[in-house]
Formats: C-alpha cells, sequence, structure tokens
C-alpha cells in the first residue's frame, strides 16, 4: 500500500461512516443528518483531485461525480427536511435515520468493486426506502409502494441471476477483472441480457421501468428528488458496468435504452399530474446519459447526469412546496388556483428548463455532447434522441406554465422555496461553466 | 453411490417444484405460508447435502442461513402478518384456471430451461437440478404476476429467491458474503411487506393517480 492509498482508503471508510453516525445522532438530534451529509460532500469533492481507486473500491471518474452528486443532494434535501418533514408512517427521526443509511448504501453502489456487493447495495437501497416511500400512509401511497417493492425486488433478483452467470464463466466478481473479459458466448450473453434487464429495472430502462412513476407521485418530494438525481442514475452506472463487460452487445443496450427514452417521452405528453410528469422526465434524462456513457461520451454523459440531479432537485423540492402549499399534485389544480411565491415559481420554471436541456443549462451541454457523438455512429438512433428530446421538452415546459401562469400570489415566507431554487441554480452554473470550458 | 446421491437430490428437487405448483393453486393465506416455509427447508436440506457431498463448509452456513432466515423468519414474520386467522383467504376468481395456465407455463419453461442447460451450463455436476432451480425462478415471477394479493405476491418473490439459492447450489457457489447479504435483504423486505399487508391486503383496484 503506497502513501497515496494510505490517505485514500480512511477518507473513503469515513465517506461511508458519516451517514451512518449522522444517521444514529439524528434519532436525538435532526440536524445531525445536515452536518454528517456536508461532512461528505467535502470529502467527495476532496476525492475528486485524487488519482482513481482500484482494490476492494472502485473509484474512477464516474464513480467521484456520482459521489458528489450523492453528498450534495443528501445535503440539500435533508436540509429542506428540517422544515418540510412531520411525522407520517413512523416517528421523523427515522425517516432521517432511514435516509442516511439509504445515501450509505447508495455510496456502495458507486464505490464498490465487486459486483455481488453493489448488487447486495442496491438491493439494501430498496428496503431502506420502502417505508420512506411509504411515509405519507395514504392509501395510493400504500399502493405506490408496494409496487415499487414488488418490481424492483423481483427486478433485482433477475440480476442477482445474471451474476450467477457471470460468476460462472469468469470466476470472479470484482468488476476491474471482468471489464472487457466477456467473450461473444451464450452464457455471457445471457447474463448480459438478465443484467439489463434486472439492474435495468432499478435504472429505468423498459419493461421494469413501471414502479418508477408510482413511486416518485407518492414519495415525499424530497425522496423523489433522491431517488431521481441519485439512485436511478446510480443503477445506470451499474447497468454501464454491465455493458463493460461485454462490450460487443453494445446495440443491445443502445436498443433497449432508445426504446426506454422513446416511450417515456411519449408517456409524458399525457401527464396529469407534476410529479409524475417530472419522474418521466427522469426516464428520459437517465437514458439519455446512459447512451451517452455506452457510446463513449463520459464527459457530456456525467455532465448531463450531474446537472439533471440538481435541477431535477430543484423541480421534485419545489413540487413538494407546491403540494403543500396547494394540497394537490394535478397540474390542473395548480393552474386554477393562486400561484405561490417568486422562489419557488423561478425554481420550478428553472428547473423545467434544466431538466429538458434549454441553453445555457449543464444537460443542454452533456446532450448536445452526446448527440453530436451519436450522429457519428448512427443516425436512426440520433433521431429516436431527437424526437424524445423534443417530446420532454415540449411536454414538461408546456405544463409548468400552465402552472406558472399570473395569478394572485399567495404569501408564502418559508425557506423550502429559496432551498429548490438554489439546487435549479447550480444546474446553470454548470451548465455557463461548462460552455465556457469547453469554447 | 454417486448415482444414488443424485437421484436422491433430483428428488427434493422435484418436490421443491413441486410446492411452487401448489403455490399458484391456494388461496388460502396459512396454507401458502407454510408450505413456502417446507420449501425453504427442502432448499437448506439440499445445501447440507451438498456440504456432504463437497465438503464445503459454506454449504453448511448457507443452509443454516437459509432455514433460520427462510423457512422460520420469513414464515414467523408473514404468520403475524395474517394473524393465525383460519380461513382467511385471498378473493381470487378461477383458481383452477390459473393453475392450468401455470401447468402450460412450467411446461414451457422446462423446454426453455433444458435448452438453457445443455447450452450454458452443460459441465455442471447435476445438470437436473439446474433446470428445476430455473423453473423455480419463473414460478416465482408467475405467483407474483398472476395473485393480486400481497401475501402471495411476498411469497412469490421469496420462492424466486429461493430458486436462486438453488441455482448458485448447483451451477456455481457464490462468495458466502454476498450470499448472506442477499438472504438478510430479503428478510428486511419482507418485514417491512408486513407494514404493509396490514394497511393493504390486496392490489387489484384502479387508482386514478397511478394511471399511465
Amino acid at each position: 500500500m503506497d502513501n497515496l492509498d494510505l490517505q485514500l482508503i480512511p477518507l473513503i471508510y469515513l465517506l461511508f461512516a458519516f451517514p451512518i453516525i449522522g444517521g444514529f445522532l439524528s434519532l436525538k438530534w435532526k440536524m445531525a443528518s445536515v452536518i454528517s451529509s456536508l461532512a461528505d460532500v467535502v470529502i467527495s469533492i476532496y476525492l475528486l483531485f485524487y488519482p482513481n481507486v482500484e482494490g476492494f473500491f472502485f473509484i474512477d471518474e464516474i464513480s467521484k461525480v456520482f459521489l458528489i452528486m450523492n453528498s450534495s443532494i443528501t445535503f440539500i434535501t435533508m436540509l429542506y427536511s428540517q422544515k418540510y418533514i412531520r411525522d407520517g408512517i413512523v416517528k421523523e427521526r427515522w425517516y432521517y435515520f432511514l435516509f442516511m443509511l439509504y445515501s450509505d448504501a447508495l455510496y456502495g453502489v458507486i464505490t464498490l468493486n465487486n459486483l455481488g456487493l453493489i448488487w447486495a447495495s442496491l438491493e439494501a437501497s430498496t428496503a431502506l426506502t420502502v417505508i420512506l416511500v411509504a411515509y405519507e400512509k395514504e392509501e395510493v401511497t400504500m399502493e405506490a409502494t408496494w409496487r415499487y417493492a414488488v418490481i424492483v425486488s423481483m427486478g433485482v433478483s433477475i440480476a442477482f441471476v445474471s451474476i450467477i452467470l457471470f460468476y460462472y464463466g469468469l470466476h470472479t466478481l470484482t468488476l476491474t477483472s471482468m471489464i472487457g473479459r466477456g467473450t461473444n458466448s451464450p452464457l455471457i450473453v445471457a447474463a448480459s441480457l438478465l443484467g439489463i434487464l434486472g439492474f435495468g429495472t432499478k435504472a429505468g430502462i423498459f419493461p421494469g421501468y413501471t414502479w418508477l412513476p408510482d413511486a416518485h407521485t407518492e414519495a415525499p418530494a424530497t425522496v423523489s428528488s433522491s431517488f431521481s438525481a441519485v439512485l436511478v442514475p446510480a443503477a445506470a452506472v451499474v447497468v454501464f458496468r454491465i455493458y463493460q463487460i461485454a462490450p460487443f452487445m453494445e446495440w443491445y443496450f443502445l436498443s433497449l435504452s432508445a426504446f426506454s427514452l422513446l416511450t417515456a417521452s411519449l408517456m409524458m405528453a399525457r401527464q396529469r399530474y407534476f410529479k409524475r410528469l417530472f419522474a418521466y422526465s427522469t426516464l428520459e434524462n437517465v437514458n439519455l446519459g446512459l447512451i451517452g456513457l455506452i457510446v463513449s461520451q463520459p464527459l457530456g454523459a456525467l455532465l448531463l447526469f450531474l446537472t439533471h440531479a440538481f435541477g431535477k432537485t430543484g423541480a421534485f423540492l419545489s413540487s413538494g412546496v407546491y403540494m403543500e402549499e396547494l394540497g394537490t399534485k394535478k397540474i390542473e389544480d395548480v393552474e386554477k388556483r393562486a400561484g405561490l411565491s417568486r422562489p419557488t415559481n423561478a425554481s420550478l420554471f428553472l428547473s423545467s428548463l434544466a431538466v429538458t436541456g434549454t441553453p445555457p443549462f449543464g444537460t443542454f451541454v452533456g446532450e448536445l455532447l452526446i448527440f453530436i457523438k451519436v450522429s457519428q455512429i448512427s443516425l436512426p438512433l440520433l433521431a429516436v434522441m431527437l424526437a424524445s428530446a423534443a417530446i420532454a421538452f415540449v411536454s414538461v415546459n408546456y405544463n409548468v406554465t400552465r402552472m406558472l401562469k399570473p395569478k394572485e400570489e399567495r404569501k408564502y415566507d418559508g425557506i423550502l422555496g429559496y432551498i429548490s431554487l438554489a439546487s435549479a441554480l447550480i444546474s446553470l452554473i454548470i451548465g455557463v461553466v461548462a460552455l465556457e470550458v469547453i469554447q | 453411490m454417486m448415482k444414488l446421491v443424485e437421484e436422491a437430490l433430483y428428488l427434493v428437487g422435484v418436490i421443491v417444484v413441486l410446492t411452487t405448483v401448489y403455490l399458484v393453486g391456494q388461496a388460502y393465506y396459512k396454507p401458502i405460508i407454510r408450505v413456502q416455509g417446507i420449501q425453504s427447508f427442502l432448499i437448506g436440506g439440499l445445501s447440507v447435502s451438498l456440504y456432504f457431498i463437497t465438503g464445503r463448509i459454506d454449504n453448511l452456513i448457507l443452509a443454516l442461513e437459509v432455514i433460520s432466515l427462510r423457512g422460520i423468519g420469513v414464515t414467523f414474520t408473514l404468520e403475524r402478518a395474517v394473524k393465525g386467522r383460519y380461513g382467511y383467504r385471498e378473493t381470487v376468481r378461477g383458481i383452477a384456471s390459473l393453475f392450468v395456465a401455470d401447468l402450460i407455463l412450467v411446461s414451457a419453461v422446462i423446454v426453455v430451461s433444458t435448452f438453457f442447460q445443455r447450452v450454458v451450463a452443460s459441465s455442471v455436476m447435476f445438470p437436473e437440478d439446474v433446470i428445476l432451480a430455473i423453473i423455480v425462478i419463473f414460478q416465482g415471477l408467475a405467483l407474483a404476476m398472476l395473485r393480486k394479493g400481497t401475501i402471495p405476491q411476498i411469497i412469490g418473490y421469496v420462492e424466486q429467491e429461493n430458486g436462486i439459492v438453488m441455482l448458485g447450489l448447483f451451477l456455481i457457489s457464490l462468495p458466502l458474503l454476498i450470499e448472506t447479504s442477499a438472504l438478510l435483504d430479503v428478510l428486511a423486505l419482507v418485514i417491512l411487506s408486513y407494514i404493509i399487508v396490514r394497511e393493504k391486503p390486496e392490489h387489484d383496484r384502479k387508482i386514478d393517480e397511478l394511471v399511465g
């Protein structure tokens, strides 16, 4: 172990330790969740400037960006939760505890170098969030939670079969030893297909993505934002790792991702509930990012994932204020009722622009880079992607504009609107900086 | 001697498959829960047998885990969820049709899994048991998809996981740490499902907010 490892490994363990400590402390003092997630933001930014790690952990550029996404979004949502969350299906303190452990499980998905342990972390993230999705304890919430638990668990079980097959074929589950070793044999083809189907359930890939709109609509705004910003993209990275094991299956992955992208966009056109609309937008963005990774445009994909994370957090958190103040999730109801304060409206507006790839947001830069790369590979694929992005742009912005039509402004002095606005602005700032750097 | 062992393992595997067929055709919750327990015990038994054949201590530990976490833990949790009520059943019609549909499905899966075993896993020690494991996985999926009650859907999930354990046993044993994590994750999900069973025992009503 060299000096660099001696510095890095304790830092990585601290990254895992803070959410656990924060989770336990927040059983007594809820601000502990904010402080521990802030500590993780500092560590993840620090890790960005270190070389890649390969051993028990596998931290490459993708993992580094995802570490920042997970820590920052957890920090923002924990800050927001302080004023937003009250007792639900369990006492408020358990919400913080479970959320922090869930964020820890996501660190496992992002950084571990063993496909089996990555699977276990992903499955643990499901178990830890069942209560969080069911938090509001209404009939519809319980139904959505049930669909989430059953569909995701059964899907991820299929991924476990894929792991068994990979282990049978390659005799290792260490990711860095598996990458690129998959030969074009029936065994590896079967393992890869089951992998994309299984892990794809959690990553928002057709046909297993049906849980996603339901869970996002019914979970508290904070949980929805973390799902959209980190959980689903992190699972997409696991799908990308499967692709890296068997890169000869590129077109299977691209086709399924493109089909998911197209169907999600078409579904967006007929949505009546704003959180559901944003959930489908997550499917669209994550599949675009996954295609970006597969076609070897990591910069575009990571920019898209990163800025989408902040933009979508802004969208869900401002949705939370709307639901809290107006007591509805229906776009039509919001259109008829009085509007909210300027920060909340501005946050919703900016974040809807961010998640639909409007210039100069980072999502625009990311999507542009991916489109340019895809144009060199396949024009039909590019056409599907452009059509999907266009449908998504119109669907989200048309509906958000309906919600923001000038109405009598309701007085709302809470800080929640400002937190969601800050998240949307980060997406804008990243985009402007990225444009400058690329130029 | 080896031939005898092979046949004994095959026989136990067939009994496991028969339990999966029974589960699809049973509407009453208590028998479903208990037969799932028996199924987990049988798979634990298969793991113990493999310990005696291969001498791998991992198989023995896995057997103890499957029996304690699935055979006892899951069964106990679900029995608590239905509160020991006799005659508590799912309001499902056409259970006989489901049963017939399931038998057709099993026949199809036998053909597919035999092909799979010959092409993908031709050099395993117990090829028939690999086929049976795949049938159990599909039966779990079928149970969860064909039924609308929370309990049968949980059992379907557990059954699918049982099939995966069986596949791992006869194809290639995964590192114990991973097997244990999987077993604990499943137990955690079943315990959480206990809350949902109490709140929402069935899932057949169309809810406007979750359409589209």
